[in-house]
């Protein structure tokens, strides 16, 4: 449905020297399937906003080829730009960029009165429009001026008026970040609720793990304008690939050590703290250095009773601990390193008390190490 | 800036070579860029040109013969002296009073703030050929109300001669004080309340707060303020013109304005002063424009909002309102109430119980029998609205190419437009007189020639709040349009347009205001069927009609009221408040 090949858009840096040039995306290539939900993850200023204006045609990439449905909408080498106005693709602004002198009704219809659509009969735009608002359930403040809505309905217009030209690709640029808390949440299944009923392929921006888990059929992870990880949501989660995308999708605890042997069960890694076994590795062999990657939730709090120590069991004692509600989160300190881990609230322990945690194979991954791959970029 | 980065041409080797742009454009819209570009540079440069073209040749071609036939002319020492020492005069003046207001209007809880307001702001309504005049009245020697009433229980040491330098600088500074006001408004607005509640806490006192707190984080605005005041001072007509020229009080405007008026004219020694004076004020605006961007640094706006605090000025509250309602009564309610008398009497009496008997409405009748007045006021109608709209639509454009065209250089546009403000309107006049005078076209003479004036004085005023309000149309309200399917042309009369208005109507009235208000180009320009309202009041003057002169700047300064009320109203709408 929609390819990005090798896309490349650098700036030109504001202050630094003449030739410096910021590379916001640089070589990203995915491909999203019909129907798909897709999700750009990552970082502030990690060019997914400018992947995203690349698609729409808003900016113009220096190298690449940008394909929706076989159509041609970009490619630098066949020399074929399409203008941002004849794509005809929907796109939903961070800002919402709703116009303020226009009633909700006039800035849905506004697609249907300009351009190539300048021509639709007049009932043909009432008949659209009203059934873009009944989908966003906004039909009831068609007279409203558009200054005069909620945050969550200037966001709900925005969709009606991207919507309105049914078009081929629905483009959304942080569509959430502007409401609060619990309005994200509720919009959130909204959303996703709708982009499935209406079955419109849609690319997300979104710098918020949990947006991007929850409503994603794939996620690419971006991290200084390059795909850091492309997967599907729990393959991103549970199997990182490398020590960002583990940092930055969820909580991570990360134990340098070195790989030195693989068995049956996996892989054994020498830490600080003694030996850990690990189910899987990405990246790193026999005698490398790398990082042992764990979530929080995942580490087992044995409380030290019987403790003799065991396979993947380290010792320490607890060093903070934190009520978060749902949870108790402790940091533990061991001889060499600190882990966090999350445990149930009704299990209590209390500071300086000497713990011991199993880490379960099954949930630890090496990971290279950030320095080894530090000097691509 | 931004939008201006990546339209340069990409540095690095494996950009597109040639291939089409990103967002395409009309290329209609890189011919509008020229056009703009080639008239905004006739209007701006051609005066400029003519000037030191006249200046620096004689029928002999290239010297410098001008120069020294102008500066020796007698009494251009004093002349030299005397157009600084007012110009000072007036800036010190305006400067303490504007910021004084400012201040208290700010951050204090002084009371009758509405009235400190208007009485910074409303002097600047009354047009200055009238504040002027009912000033004489106010202030001459033996005239003058106020110097009778001083006499009269023997304060006579305190009298003042309006002919006088001392006098003309105060009535210029009094009139030109709300615009030290709007500038230091701005400047106290933006002085974060912590910083002198820091020092509150410290232990300073109220007074000691103000000196080494208040006043050091405002200089750099108060210096530029001061420096803007100069220029004005200098470039100011009005006031040299009606008590300068009687009383032989010379300065720069004035000397040109007679150049042009002697037999033969000397429109050497007009060229030379002229483009003394330009060099003046161009000097003291670029040193403004750095003062500014050194004070940059010192700025304490904080990017959180915070609320000027009001300091308390305890037992001090009520004198200082009472000081203040005084002045309010010296510079709004004095004036106007001796212009409103001056109309209601046949001939001028001392304001008094037995003039009242006199009293009557016959110079209101007579403004219509006048010969030329109802002229002047078509034409002062037909050039207002006119000059206003043309540099509205025309600064409306160039703001487009300034902030959206991605266009390299089309900040020097914004710099060009800009430019006149640096331009003394009878400097101006005067180079208009050198490019059409012997012009083929028949412009000199024509209402023609004053809508060029007016356009080109005014286009600072216009790019401002054509900038103003364009700025506040985000690029996403366009991009979103364009995703919608609109073109070039659809985005910009569907959504840029109707954004923009409110500031455009804003801008348009103030220019009307100012036109209306306009002398100093118009004096040079006008001929006898191109009276404009300001050249007919002046010319009243001159022939001792004060009483038809009054009636005709009641009813001026009225209309002129309503709409700076109405201009205020939209303006405030979209952030542009000065005037
Ligand atoms: N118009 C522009 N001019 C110069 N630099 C830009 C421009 N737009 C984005 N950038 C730079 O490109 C990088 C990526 O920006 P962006 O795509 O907006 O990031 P994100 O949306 O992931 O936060 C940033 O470093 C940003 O400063
Ligand atoms: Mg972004």
């Amino acid at each position: 449905m929609l390819q990005v090949d090798a896309l490349c858009k650098a700036f030109k840096e504001e202050t630094a020297s003449k030739h410096d040039r910021v590379h916001a995306v640089d070589d990203v290539t995915f491909t999203v399937e019909e129907g798909q939900f897709f999700t750009l993850l990552g970082p502030s200023g990690c060019g997914k906003t400018t992947t995203l204006r690349c698609i729409a045609g808003l900016e113009r990439p220096d190298t690449g080829e940008i394909v929706v449905d076989d159509h041609v909408l970009f490619s630098h080498d066949r020399r074929i730009s399409i203008a941002a106005n004849e794509r005809n693709l929907g796109m939903v602004f961070q800002s919402y960029a709703i116009w303020p002198h226009m009633n909700v009704f006039d800035n849905v219809a506004f697609p249907l009165r300009v351009g190539k659509r300048r021509r639709t009969p007049k009932a043909e735009v009432t008949e659209r429009v009203e059934r873009a608002l009944n989908v966003v359930e906004l039909g009831h403040l068609a007279g409203r001026y558009a200054t005069k809505l909620s945050g969550g309905q200037q966001q709900r217009l925005a969709l009606a008026r991207a919507l309105v030209i049914e078009p081929k690709l629905l483009l959304l640029d942080e569509p959430l970040s502007n409401l609060d808390a619990k309005l994200r949440e509720s919009l959130r299944f909204e959303l996703k609720r709708l982009q499935r009923e209406q079955g419109i392929t849609t690319v997300y921006v979104t710098h918020d793990q949990s947006e991007a888990l929850s409503m994603s059929n794939a996620v690419a992870v971006m991290k200084d304008g390059r795909i850091s990880q492309l997967g599907d949501p729990f393959d991103i989660y549970l199997k990182p690939a490398n020590p960002f995308v583990a940092d930055f999708v969820g909580t991570t605890n990360f134990i340098d050590g070195v790989v030195r042997e693989q068995t049956p069960d996996g892989w054994v890694v020498h830490t600080a703290d003694g030996p850990l076994t690990v189910a899987a590795t990405s990246g790193v062999g026999v005698g490398d250095e790398c990082v042992v990657c764990v979530r929080p939730e995942h580490v087992e709090v044995l409380r030290d009773d019987s403790s003799t120590g065991g396979d993947n069991v380290l010792t320490g004692e607890v060093q903070t601990r934190l009520f978060v509600g749902e949870a108790m989160e402790y940091q533990v300190r061991l001889p060499n390193s600190q882990l966090q881990c999350r445990t149930p609230a009704a299990a209590r322990l209390s500071s300086g008390k000497p713990v011991s945690l199993h880490l379960p194979p099954a949930h630890c991954t090496a990971l290279p190490r950030p320095e080894a791959r530090a000097g691509s970029r | 800036m931004t939008q201006l980065a990546d339209a340069g041409p990409a540095p690095s080797p494996d950009a597109a070579p040639g291939a089409e742009r990103g967002p395409r454009r009309p290329r209609a819209v890189y011919v509008l860029g020229v056009v703009v570009l080639a008239i905004l540079a006739y209007l701006v440069l051609s005066p400029l040109f003519y000037l030191a073209w006249r200046g620096l040749t004689t029928g002999e071609g290239f010297s410098l013969a001008n120069i020294s036939a102008a500066y020796s002319v007698e009494g251009t020492p004093e002349m030299l002296v005397n157009s600084f020492v007012f110009a000072f005069g007036s800036a010190a003046v305006s400067t303490v009073s504007g910021t004084a207001l400012a201040f208290f209007c700010v951050r204090s809880n002084a009371p009758l703030k509405p009235l400190l307001y208007a009485a910074s702001i409303v002097p600047l309504i009354i047009p200055g050929i009238l504040f002027t005049i009912a000033w004489v009245f106010l202030l001459s020697e033996d005239v003058g109300v106020i110097n009778i009433l001083l006499r009269s229980v023997g304060l006579d040491f305190l009298q003042i001669d309006a002919f006088s330098l001392l006098g003309m600088a105060l009535i210029d500074g009094m009139h030109l004080s709300p615009l030290v006001f709007l500038l230091m408004f701005a400047a106290f607005k933006a002085t974060d309340p912590a910083l002198e509640e820091s020092a509150l806490m410290s232990g300073a006192s109220v007074p000691s707060v103000i000196r080494k707190v208040t006043l050091p984080l405002v200089r750099p605005a108060l210096f530029g303020a001061i420096l803007v005041m100069v220029v004005r001072g200098l470039e100011s007509f009005e006031t040299p013109a009606v008590l300068g020229i009687p009383s032989g009080n010379w300065v720069f405007t004035s000397r040109i304005y007679q150049a042009l008026h002697t037999y033969p004219v000397r429109y050497d020694i007009a060229a030379i002063y002229s483009i003394s004076l330009l060099l003046l004020t161009v000097a003291g605006l670029l040193f403004v424009q750095r003062v500014n961007r050194r004070g940059e640094r010192f700025q304490t706006i904080s990017g959180k909002g915070f609320r000027p605090r009001p300091l308390d000025l305890g037992r001090w509250r009520w004198p200082v309102s009472v000081l203040f309602a005084l002045y309010f009564v010296v510079v709004v309610v004095l004036p106007v109430a001796i212009l409103v008398w001056m109309s209601l009497l046949p001939y001028y009496q001392t304001p008094s119980i037995d003039a009242l008997d006199t009293l009557t409405l016959r110079n209101y009748e007579r403004m219509f029998d006048m010969p030329g007045v109802v002229d002047a006021v078509r034409n002062s109608a037909i050039l207002a609205v006119t000059s206003a709209t043309a540099v509205m639509l025309f600064t409306s454009v160039v703001a487009w190419f300034v902030l959206k065209s991605r266009m390299r250089g089309a900040r020097f546009l914004e710099t060009l437009a800009s430019f006149p403000l640096a331009m003394p309107g009878l400097v101006l006049g005067v180079a208009l007189i050198f490019i059409y005078l012997r012009s083929p076209l028949p412009i000199y003479g024509t209402l023609l020639i004053l809508f060029i004036a007016y356009v080109t004085r005014y286009l600072p005023y216009g790019i401002r709040y054509a900038t103003s309000s364009l700025g506040q149309v985000s690029a996403e309200l366009e991009d979103s349009a364009q995703m919608s399917g609109a073109t070039w042309r659809d985005t910009f009369r569907r959504v840029v347009v109707p954004l923009m208005a409110p500031g455009i109507v804003a801008g348009w009235v103030y220019i009307v205001v100012v036109s209306v208000r306009e002398l100093s180009s118009s004096i040079l320009l006008y001929s006898q069927d191109t009276r404009v309202l300001s050249v007919t009041i002046w010319e009243l003057w001159e022939n001792g009609e004060t009483g038809v002169l009054a009636a005709v700047g009641v009813v001026m300064v009225v209309a002129l009221m309503i709409l700076v009320g109405v201009a205020y109203k939209l303006g405030a709408r979209v952030g542009v408040r000065d005037l």
